[in-house]
């Protein structure tokens, strides 16, 4: 009886320890979700984590020279300066020197909107546009932004609820699922290429488009600054877009 | 005769050659009637108009100035012609008349009859909020209303608006008369409010000028430079509404019914999923361009709930400042607005940030300065999502908000009016459901809505209570007691089984606040910052408080639109 209690103990710890590790491996793939390679990168920002919005932030890009090198950002209430290389694909902290050599021109993120008339995210999270709703990929619509030439709005969706609140007036705005980043070409209203999936560390969580100026590049940060996913557009270089006045 | 007249004849001559002062080349060209410049044809008659008629022809495409006046410049109340076949005609006798314009009223005033005309006209006249008259005023020429001659009664030129005789035409020899005249405005026809951001269609009157109808042969001639029309109207109320909600808001809580009472036009804004300020001062800005153009108006007030008041200060600052001289916003009020932030956000915010700063082990945790079921929450794995609006309205944010906006929103001339609210009706400090003193906020919440029916055990409270009123009593014990709230930081356990553990602190106030259970009276006055801008003020409170939500009621809407009203005759359209 002795043995097999200690065999049933033993089996026991065998069946705990497998189960942790398969709990752990499914934790693991969780927290590893936003860096498979099937996914956007996601980078941290350890410099800048956990700011706080806070009303007259700057949060701006901008790129080594117009149309060309790494994409730097820089937040207003903060020394360093990130650098964002398409190439080797990496995020690194530069100091402020680098943006300051930097002669691409600068795109202020909070002030990228939704110009374009009749067009809205709704507080049903659809997006609407000439009067019509225009499907995502994700069912529930989160943000939408115009590039700053007007020719293209990057929309994003997640394929989840919408976050809700017992808190009344506080419903929306944020999403679970997965989250994607797309293009939509305006005036003709039409999807340019395919979804790109954007990584987020948990469901809910407020991510924000940022448009370079050269609209190479759109920019997803978590509202905290605590990571960032940086999605190449692909789209034709357009050197006029460095007059678009402010 | 004025400096000017004298003037003017003195270098007639010169006009016509190529100065091109019309209404001097008017006066050479044919300055005189029948009766004065007798004998004459017929046909001398024909074709001296006729000639004049030429001699504006080339103008005749553009208005053209041919009386001693401007017509007033096209407003909101306003309306001209001063273009069209049988204007600026030369002196032209009955045969050559009528002389016949139009005068398109393109304002959208509220519900039309099928002619056109106002249906609640009467109402409104009555409230004061439209004038009983509308002044047609034009220049008529060369009117011998006063004429005494031989063989011929003085000149009558009858002028009728919409069919209707209004008078006769008054005037002097030879010269330029402005004449006046005061129509009905329940004969007059306004238009409908345009679609699709268009402008208002319709509202097209008819003036009608028959010339020399005392005598039976022709003897007197006229002529009408322009037409203007002119009444005063209570301008429309926007409305735009608060986070996470959209413009129906309004009607759902009875804002809306209490604007229809007065027959007084509105409409909203809908600014769509939460969002931040600025975004939403964009699109504030973008579509109250063309609720203007639709309604034909050049004057607004505007009316906010909760986090719209911000949205549209920003707007106000930063869009509407550069367009005050062109299209004007007469007042604004906002129904508890969190001027000076909500400490709800605060604690939403710390306790997101301090869940990330702890980790997964970690543990976030309430001083039992909070309520019961805030800590019971806080207890809980999860948290609920912070939506974008929220991450604007903490005190902080808000603080440097104001510091930035009131200085900026201060010479706009603007009327500002605050609403605040207490949800506490029966004085017992807490939030209650006998009497129910949430219902309007269950209605404006599917969460609230769902979870109502559930009662559970809470801690330190008798079992079987709804879960609801435990939630919302925590809004409203955390407003009434907080200022603000700080987070501490601590290692728990003993190496190398530790965790970090944060605590909540308030930050209390020095004495309780009341509250609608989202915004407290303080902040919804916007005490210390944007009160200083404030002409009116209403604090919803004891037995006739509100909740966050119906402080958008029929009740207050009672309330604010005198302050309109008000505004309105110091310097908008009933001044």
């Amino acid at each position: 009886m002795t043995s097999l209690g200690s065999l049933k103990h033993l089996m026991a710890g065998v069946a705990a320890a497998v189960a942790l590790a398969v709990l752990g491996g499914f934790v693991l793939a969780c927290e590893k979700k936003g860096s498979s390679a099937a996914f956007m990168d996601l980078f941290e920002l350890p410099e800048w984590r956990g700011l706080k919005l806070e009303y007259g932030d700057r949060f701006e890009l901008r790129r080594e020279s117009d149309g060309a090198g790494a994409l730097l950002m820089k937040h207003s209430r903060r020394e360093v300066v990130y650098s964002y290389d398409a190439e080797r694909n990496t995020v690194t902290a530069v100091t402020d020197e680098e943006w300051q050599r930097a002669r691409g021109t600068v795109a202020q993120c909070g002030r990228q909107f939704l110009k374009m008339e009749g067009m809205l995210v709704t507080h049903e999270q659809k997006l609407l546009a000439g009067g019509r709703e225009i499907q995502a990929a994700g069912q529930t619509v989160l943000n939408a932004i115009e590039s700053p030439s007007g020719r293209y709005v990057a929309v994003l969706s997640a394929t989840g609820r919408a976050g809700t609140s017992v808190v009344p007036f506080s419903s929306g705005g944020v999403a679970a699922g997965q989250h994607y980043h797309q293009l939509l070409s305006l005036p003709d209203l039409t999807w340019t290429g395919k979804p790109a999936r954007v990584p987020t560390r948990q469901d809910f969580e407020t991510l924000l488009p940022c448009w370079s100026a050269d609209e190479q590049f759109v920019l997803y940060r978590q509202i905290n600054f605590n990571y960032l996913s940086v999605i190449k557009t692909d789209l034709p270089s357009t050197p006029n877009l460095m007059k678009v006045p402010k | 005769m004025n400096i000017c007249a004298f003037l003017c004849r003195l270098s007639g001559a010169f006009l016509l050659i190529g100065i091109g002062h019309s209404a001097l080349a008017q006066e050479s060209a044919q300055t005189t009637d029948a009766a004065e410049r007798a004998p004459q044809t017929s046909a001398s008659k024909t074709a001296s108009a006729k000639a004049f008629t030429m001699t504006l022809a080339a103008a005749a495409a553009a208005p053209v100035r041919t009386s001693l006046w401007d017509p007033p410049p096209d407003s909101d109340r306003s309306f001209s012609t001063d273009n069209g076949p049988k204007l600026d005609t030369g002196c032209i006798f009955r045969s050559q008349g009528p002389i016949i314009y139009t005068i398109e009223i393109k304002r959208f005033i509220g519900e039309l009859n099928t002619d056109g005309t106002l249906k609640n006209a009467d109402e409104l006249i009555a409230a004061g909020l439209l004038s009983p008259k509308v002044k047609l005023i034009m220049p008529g020429f060369d009117v011998d209303s006063s004429a005494v001659a031989s063989g011929s009664a003085p000149e009558v030129d009858r002028v009728s608006f919409n069919g209707q005789q209004v008078g006769i035409l008054e005037g002097v020899n030879n010269d330029w008369f402005l004449n006046s005249f005061e129509i009905d405005i329940r004969k007059v026809k306004f238009a409908e409010a345009g679609t699709n951001g268009g402008e208002p269609t319709g509202g097209v009157n008819e003036v009608r000028i028959d010339i020399d109808t005392a005598n039976a042969e022709e003897n007197w001639c006229t002529s009408v430079d322009w037409g203007s029309a002119s009444f005063r109207a209570l301008s429309p109320v926007i409305m735009i509404h608060g986070n996470g909600s959209n413009g129906d808001f309004f009607n759902r809580m009875g804002f809306t019914e209490g604007l229809s009472a007065h027959r007084i036009p509105y409409d909203f804004i809908n600014l769509g999923a939460p969002n931040f300020i600025e975004n939403n001062a964009w699109e504030i800005n973008k579509q109250i361009q063309s609720l203007i153009r639709t309604l034909g108006v050049k004057q607004v007030h505007i009316v906010t709930h909760s986090k719209g008041g911000l949205d549209a200060r920003e707007y106000l600052a930063k869009f509407q400042i550069h367009q005050q001289k062109t299209f004007k916003v007469l007042s604004m009020t906002t129904l508890s607005a969190p001027h000076n932030g909500s400490v709800l956000a605060d604690v939403a915010i710390e306790r997101n940030n301090a869940a990330q700063q702890v980790g997964r082990l970690g543990r976030v945790e309430f001083t039992d300065q909070f309520p019961d079921y805030t800590r019971q929450l806080s207890a809980l794995a999860t948290w609920e999502p912070i939506d974008p609006g929220r991450q604007n309205l903490t005190t902080s944010f808000v603080g440097a908000f104001n510091r930035d906006n009131v200085g900026r929103i201060g010479s706009l001339g603007i009327t500002f009016g605050t609403i605040a609210a207490d949800a506490d009706t029966n004085g017992n400090a807490q939030i209650d459901r006998n009497p129910d003193e949430y219902l309007h906020l269950r209605k404006e919440s599917a969460e609230l809505t769902g979870l109502d029916p559930v009662t559970e055990p809470i801690t330190g409270f008798p079992v079987g209570q709804r879960t609801t009123r435990f939630i919302v009593d925590s809004l409203y014990q955390i407003l009434r007691r907080s200022a603000g709230v700080r987070v501490t930081y601590r290692e728990q356990g003993i190496w190398p089984v530790t965790r970090t553990v944060a605590t909540i602190h308030s930050i209390d106030n020095p004495t309780p606040l009341g509250n609608d259970t989202l915004v407290t009276i303080p902040s919804a006055r916007g005490e210390g910052f944007f009160q200083r801008l404030t002409r009116n003020s209403f604090t919803f409170q004891g037995g006739a408080g509100r909740n966050h939500s119906n402080v958008a009621n029929r009740g207050v809407a009672e309330t604010v639109i005198p302050w309109m009203i008000e505004a309105e005759r110091r310097s908008g359209g009933l001044k």
